[in-house]
């Protein structure tokens, strides 16, 4: 047993080291997820206007064309739940927050980060944001990607980030307002293509999340009503490539949800989704805008939502990204 | 609890520190205790209670029909005991498919009444130890085999973690001294059983998991592929359940060789079989031997008037029934079927074949016998399709369009993307790289025979030649393998 245990932690020993290396070269590296969150914790008490969402509204809203302060909070397949916990942990922080604009795309209904095959990305919300995945999430206790980068960021890219001396930025198109720039194409845009990012839409998200959903929007405009907050729905543009291949009913139950919100909390809704002022040249694939796209649409929900308010709410200073 | 998880990389140790430190006489209770955590934490509390039920049906019956000696009797207690097994597994795995299917008849006919179609537990592990316990009842009930008095060592005989949930599906004449044996700590059992569970999980996780990601999206939408992609998919999915498959055996071999404990070897580079019957003696084969014993030899008695017809018609019932353990569905049992006729189909044309060999000058040559082996894979690799599809009517597709379009993509391989699309998979060159090499290594060491002398031939060789490749493993998995607990293809039979 003794010789055993000796060649076990001489064996393992060499493997510990570069595992601690790796874990802490790892935890160095910005992505879309730390760089965020240091940005946002930043500028917290001077953001007048906050904008949650999953990727339409992460690629697609510029902060700095806005009238106002604002700040970008949503990220790549960012579903509600998410979007309302980060607000009901930073809310109290935020004494100048007067908007938040809940980007509601056409799957955010169905979709549910912590059952989804991107529930990775809730170990970075746990690791970041210390907001662990929801009651309906998978097991994440003995789950070794929370605790290790090397199994989150996968064996193979870690070794890749090492080879490169962790000389790596894994967002770096990211703005300090938290917009992330999209100045290359995300996929090709055609017919073809739409209708197979809408069958993965469809794959990804079930009509079984719609109540569960609804009930946390609910939860949150009531929360942000309650602080004097205006919550603002938005459905961003996508090309007609993705929108023709829709379900109708799901966009009929999608509204029928938006419209009982807007009816109870007296929330305004600004519906994008079939907009013709958006061309192929603004999109970064079928369905995201990219940077160009992005400035259209922040210059036309800057004029339509804070360009119109009687009486101007927000105050009229300028950006500060 | 799956092998390749954290949870189980906690649990082992602690598994075998409370086993090391407890005297002889109580380490049944902790490793039973082991397999009941281990159980439970699927989550299902069922399933501890279906498996108490079978522990518990298994050894009144076998322990009263041991004693028994009225024949009458002992057939009602060997009928009472496999019924009520059979009973279990029937319930669990195929009532629903029964109701299902009834339904559809009832609509078929116009009646509007239907059964109700309610969700049933998930039955993990359930064919494996329902198996083992038939087997151990056959064994007494023929006398080649005695009762365990002790309940405490037969419910751990049922229980035993490592092969709780995929078996293999052991003999109780094999284990049940093994686990009665006395422990002493034992350094060469000990590595071996490291080294061997690092393969394993080098073979789930380097390549299993990666290959799913070539396999799944290919064999989850076959309608959008013709041709080479479908071609190409079938062939990883070969690779894959095989990776998968033994990479869990040598994962469960390995953690019970740490306990001083020997458990079948399920796999012996079964795709270079030189024929269907001979790949069944390689591939799972503690079912295969369960199959060969219980069931087809007592058929093949049963038809022994009718010569080759008869072990035709015992060959074609006895896969059937192979077909329908893995699963209530009618994909699996085209699936043994489909093996059951190339076995039954061999027995006639077998004569014939000798001949033609004979004739061209092959016979006993290398190039029969790699021509064989290439027929063989293909023949498994096409019934593989049967088993992969999600359904009947996707398995057909993928058979009628297997070779539609192939010239053409053939014609136009430099053409943009076509190479990726269609041999790739869609997925990136430096992923198919790896799952190359990776295949290149596994096939290697199976093509190495016989893995005995392979672990003894390593251990044999000095140390700067042993811990690098020890390194080799360890670092394979670290770096190349996929992250995440991904579930072995296994756990739903």
């Amino acid at each position: 047993m003794k010789l055993f245990i000796k060649k076990f932690v001489l064996f393992i020993l060499p493997l510990a080291v570069l595992v601690l290396y790796l874990e802490v070269n790892l935890a160095g590296i910005p992505n879309s997820y730390n760089l965020k969150k240091e940005n946002f914790e930043k500028q917290l008490s001077d953001i007048e206007l906050l904008v949650v969402g999953s990727s339409h509204a992460y690629f697609g809203i510029d902060p700095a064309l806005f009238s106002c302060k604002a700040y970008n909070m949503a990220n790549v397949s960012q579903s509600f739940s998410y979007d309302a916990r980060i607000l009901e942990k930073y809310l109290p922080e935020m004494k100048r927050l007067k908007v938040v604009l809940v980007i509601v795309s056409y799957f955010s209904f169905g979709g549910q980060l912590a059952d989804g095959p991107e529930y990775w990305r809730c170990y970075f919300y746990d690791r970041y944001f210390n907001i662990p995945p929801d009651e309906k999430g998978q097991s994440t206790f003995l789950d070794l990607r929370k605790y290790s980068l090397i199994a989150l960021y996968g064996g193979k890219d870690s070794f890749k980030y090492l080879l490169k001396g962790f000389k790596v930025n894994l967002a770096d198109h990211l703005q300090p307002n938290g917009w992330y720039a999209s100045t290359i194409p995300l996929g090709p845009i055609n017919d073809e293509a739409g209708k197979k990012r809408v069958q993965i839409l469809h794959a990804t998200t079930s009509v079984d999340n719609y109540d569960r959903n609804f009930k946390r929007l609910d939860d949150l405009f009531s929360l942000l009503r309650r602080r004097g907050i205006e919550p603002v729905i938005i459905t961003t543009p996508v090309y007609h490539t993705c929108y023709d291949n829709l379900d109708p009913a799901r966009i009929r139950k999608m509204e029928e949800l938006i419209q009982s919100l807007c009816t109870r909390y007296q929330v305004h809704y600004f519906n994008y989704l079939t907009d013709k002022r958006f061309v192929i040249e603004d999109y970064a694939d079928n369905d995201h805008l990219n940077a160009q796209g992005a400035e259209k649409f922040s210059k036309i929900l800057d004029k339509d939502i804070l360009g119109n308010r009687p009486g101007r709410i927000l105050s009229n200073k300028p950006s500060m990204n | 609890m799956s092998f390749n998880s954290l949870d189980y990389l906690c649990f082992l140790p602690i598994v075998f520190v409370l086993f090391y430190f407890t005297r002889d006489r109580w380490r049944w209770a902790i490793l039973l205790a082991a397999g009941y955590c281990f159980y439970g934490a699927l989550r299902e509390p069922g399933l501890i209670i279906v498996l108490s039920s079978v522990i518990l049906i298994t050894y009144v019956c076998g322990k009263m029909l041991d004693t028994c000696q009225d024949p009458f009797r002992r057939g009602v207690l060997f009928w009472a005991g496999i019924t009520g097994n059979l009973l279990i597994l029937v319930y669990l795995k195929y009532f629903m498919f029964f109701i299902k299917n009834l339904n559809f008849i009832l609509e078929l006919v116009s009646v509007k009444f239907r059964f109700p179609e309610f969700a049933m537990i998930v039955s993990i592990g359930v064919s494996y130890y329902v198996f083992q316990a038939i087997s151990y009842l056959i064994d007494i009930y023929l006398e080649t085999g005695k009762s365990e008095t002790h309940l405490g060592f037969f419910a751990l005989y049922l229980g035993f973690f490592p092969k709780l949930l995929q078996g293999p599906i052991e003999r109780s004449s094999d284990l049940l001294p093994q686990l009665r044996t006395a422990y002493a700590f034992d350094y060469d059992n000990m590595r071996t059983g490291l080294l061997q569970f690092g393969w394993g999980l080098y073979k789930k996780v380097v390549i299993a998991d990666r290959l799913s990601a070539f396999v799944n999206p290919v064999y989850d939408d076959v309608h959008s592929f013709t041709g080479i992609p479908l071609i190409m998919a079938t062939y990883f999915y070969a690779m894959q359940l095989y990776c998968d498959f033994s990479g869990y055996t040598d994962m469960a071999l390995g953690t019970a060789r740490i306990f001083n404990i020997r458990l079948t070897q399920n796999f012996n580079s079964p795709y270079f079989a030189t024929s269907v019957a001979e790949f069944w003696r390689r591939w799972h084969i503690s079912f295969s031997r369960w199959l060969l014993d219980y069931l087809f030899k007592p058929l093949q008695m049963h038809f022994r008037d009718k010569r080759n017809v008869g072990t035709a018609l015992a060959l074609l019932i006895t896969f059937t029934v192979c077909g329908i353990w893995h699963g209530a569905s009618w994909n699996f049992i085209l699936w043994g079927v489909l093996h059951g006729l190339y076995m039954a189909c061999s027995l006639f044309y077998k004569p014939l074949q000798k001949r033609i060999y004979k004739k061209i000058g092959l016979e006993k040559t290398g190039t029969q016998k790699t021509w064989q082996v290439l027929v063989t894979f293909h023949l498994v690799c096409f019934s593989w399709i049967f088993f992969r599809a999600s359904s009947l009517s996707d398995s057909f597709y993928v058979v009628t369009h297997l070779f539609s379009g192939v010239g053409e993509t053939l014609r136009h391989i430099n053409g943009k993307g076509v190479f990726r699309h269609d041999f790739q998979l869609g997925q990136r060159g430096d992923q198919l790289a790896i799952i190359l090499l990776s295949l290149a290594v596994m096939l290697y060491v199976s093509f190495l025979k016989n893995r005995r002398s392979l672990q003894q031939g390593l251990f044999d060789r000095p140390a700067w030649f042993r811990w690098p490749v020890y390194y080799a493993i360890a670092l394979s998995v670290l770096f190349l393998g996929v992250p995440g607990a991904n579930k072995f293809i296994y756990f739903q039979f």
